[in-house]
């Protein structure tokens, strides 16, 4: 299905069109708001020390991984970078070190070497994407890079499929890093709001980079990326990404006033994505803990053990107070997805007769995260 | 001028100001939260929530068609709380949601692209809003970035990936048998 054909379902399946709200007889009540809303208190000077994150709406989220949605600004988490003394875990630094070492030499290590670029955030998975940023006012230039396996999906299908999506032709073509890439155009509003993706291939990936810019900011833009070494891209990553060192401390202190199932220790939490930032890893942590929970309610339930469920269905309801959730809401909807489906054990699923235990992989990806939910 | 007479003139610019927002959107914040929740307690709140942070805010809402993504972008924050269990019920909102409770029930939609409905369930919640404000509330990129915080670009990638999933999942969808519920409710409580 292309993705134009998407939309116009999307469009149609709309539950409450312009035509319909607009008939609404609501009138009164809306007149009646208005005068309540009123008899409040006057509005608020603007405070130069608290902006509105909302007025300057700018902001870039960290994107997103997995099933869940995963978004951004930088998260202050808190760390305790105390002595090594907890429990040893089952995902020890060298392992983690040594993974993201790995994941670091196969990524194409691009990095956008123009006077004032600096990485901003990382996601890694079957479709990895860095966002890079430059200045630091509230609207800071942005520009994202992402790359793919070809063996996912040929360069071919990824511009054809982008074209049409941005319904923009023609294309045209830029060097960048010893190939040529393809250049696709788009205008968000006006000529002079000018969005541009370059497609090329780099090293067995389809490599996207975006960026709203000229096309001669763009082109000064692609002229400086460059290759660099494993270190030298490592070092460049932004600060909340989880060096190997910090990833046991970071562990044990996420872990810390949540409701773990008996015998589920640190060693049970495994990182879902090498590099993972600390959203991702507060992911995987809480994800690790639900999953163990999620199981042992599933085999409760078939072995009809109803104190078992309760003691699931009891610790899951905790979810939403999870020191490591509540941190995580300030940047995304992990702790929603954790709560739906925690609300959702009672009746065993969140949508129709699907088993609940479909949803809780698709939403926490068990499987990845070692815990299967045997069915 | 003295100070009082300077407040009193501020209060009724404001007021002034305040006016032409909500008569300017506020059918579109409740349409916007109407197609995002079926409880019309839950819809009455959140608009009004919405409008309270707008007037105690007013100085920091965008002027023109910008007022709107700012809007939504409340009300959006405001339907998550609500979904984790954070309601605020205002005495501001009871006439409204009491009217609500009447017109919703009669206006609601048949929701018969049960297809649809499964493949958007099965998407992350912020690839699900990306596709419904470009394709219900006809934003562009740009004005659903301002909604979601993010950057325009950032929001056409999504959107484009968004699309990708939501198309693969509508080719791998297999109906379930008894269908009993009605998705959006769900995925809304």
């Amino acid at each position: 299905m292309r993705s134009r054909d998407v939309q116009k379902r999307m469009a149609a399946a709309n539950p409450l069109d312009r035509e319909r709200a607009a008939a609404l007889p609501l009138s009164s009540a809306e007149a009646e708001l208005l005068d309540a809303l009123l008899a409040e208190p006057s509005p608020e000077p603007p405070s130069p020390a608290h902006p509105s994150a909302l007025a300057k709406g700018r902001r870039p989220r960290r994107l997103a991984v997995g099933a869940v949605a995963l978004a951004s600004c930088l998260l202050a988490f808190l760390l305790t970078f105390g002595s090594d003394g907890g429990r040893p875990i089952g995902q020890p630094n060298s392992a983690y070190a040594a993974a993201m070492v790995d994941y670091a030499e196969s990524a194409p290590r691009l990095l956008l070497t123009a006077p004032g670029w600096r990485v901003d955030g990382l996601v890694s998975g079957a479709e990895s994407y860095m966002q890079f940023l430059r200045g630091n006012g509230p609207e800071p230039e942005q520009a994202e890079l992402s790359w793919t396996p070809t063996s996912d999906r040929s360069l071919e299908s990824r511009v054809r499929d982008l074209t049409d999506e941005l319904d923009t032709r023609p294309l045209s073509t830029a060097p960048v890093l010893g190939t040529t890439a393809t250049v696709i155009r788009y205008h968000e509003w006006s000529p002079e709001d000018l969005g541009l993706f370059a497609l090329w291939e780099e090293d067995g990936y389809v490599v996207q980079y975006s960026a709203r810019a000229s096309t001669a900011a763009f082109e000064a833009q692609l002229a400086s990326l460059q290759k660099v070494e494993t270190e030298t891209w490592l070092a460049a990553m932004p600060a909340d990404v989880v060096r190997p060192e910090e990833f046991e401390p970071t562990v044990r202190q996420m872990l810390e006033g949540v409701a773990v199932p008996p015998g589920f220790t640190a060693a049970d939490v495994v990182a879902a994505s090498v590099p993972t930032d600390r959203y991702q890893l507060g992911a995987s942590v809480a994800g690790s803990v639900s999953c163990a929970w999620f199981a042992k309610w599933a085999e409760a339930r078939r072995r009809g053990d109803v104190s078992e469920v309760s003691a699931a269905v009891a610790a899951m309801a905790t979810a939403k107070d999870w020191p490591v959730i509540r941190q995580m809401e300030r940047e995304g909807a992990y702790g929603q997805i954790l709560t739906h489906l925690a609300e959702a054990m009672p009746r065993g699923s969140v949508w129709r007769d699907r088993p609940l235990e479909v949803d809780v992989e698709s939403a926490l990806g068990c499987d990845r995260l070692g815990i299967p939910l045997s069915r | 001028m003295t100070a009082s007479a300077a407040s009193s003139l501020d209060r009724r610019l404001a007021e002034e100001r305040f006016r032409h927002l909500y008569a300017a959107h506020v059918r579109e914040v409740l349409a916007y939260v109407l197609r995002r929740t079926a409880d019309a307690e839950d819809a009455a709140d959140a608009v009004a929530e919405t409008f309270l942070v707008a007037w105690r805010r007013l100085p920091e809402v965008p002027a023109g068609e910008e007022a709107r993504a700012w809007l939504y972008g409340v009300a959006r924050r405001t339907l998550a709380n609500q979904r984790r269990g954070e309601r605020r019920r205002h005495q501001l909102a009871e006439r409204l949601g009491a009217d609500l409770a009447i017109v919703v029930e009669s206006s609601a939609a048949e929701d018969d692209d049960e297809r649809l409905q499964f493949a958007l369930e099965s998407l992350p919640p912020d690839d699900r809003e990306i596709l419904r404000l470009s394709a219900w509330e006809e934003m562009s990129p740009s004005q659903a970035a301002r909604v979601l915080g993010i950057s325009a670009i950032a929001a056409r990638s999504r959107l484009h990936r968004a699309r990708r999933r939501l198309a693969r999942a509508l080719a791998e969808w297999r109906p379930e048998p008894s269908p009993t519920t009605n998705l959006e409710l769900k995925e809304e409580r």
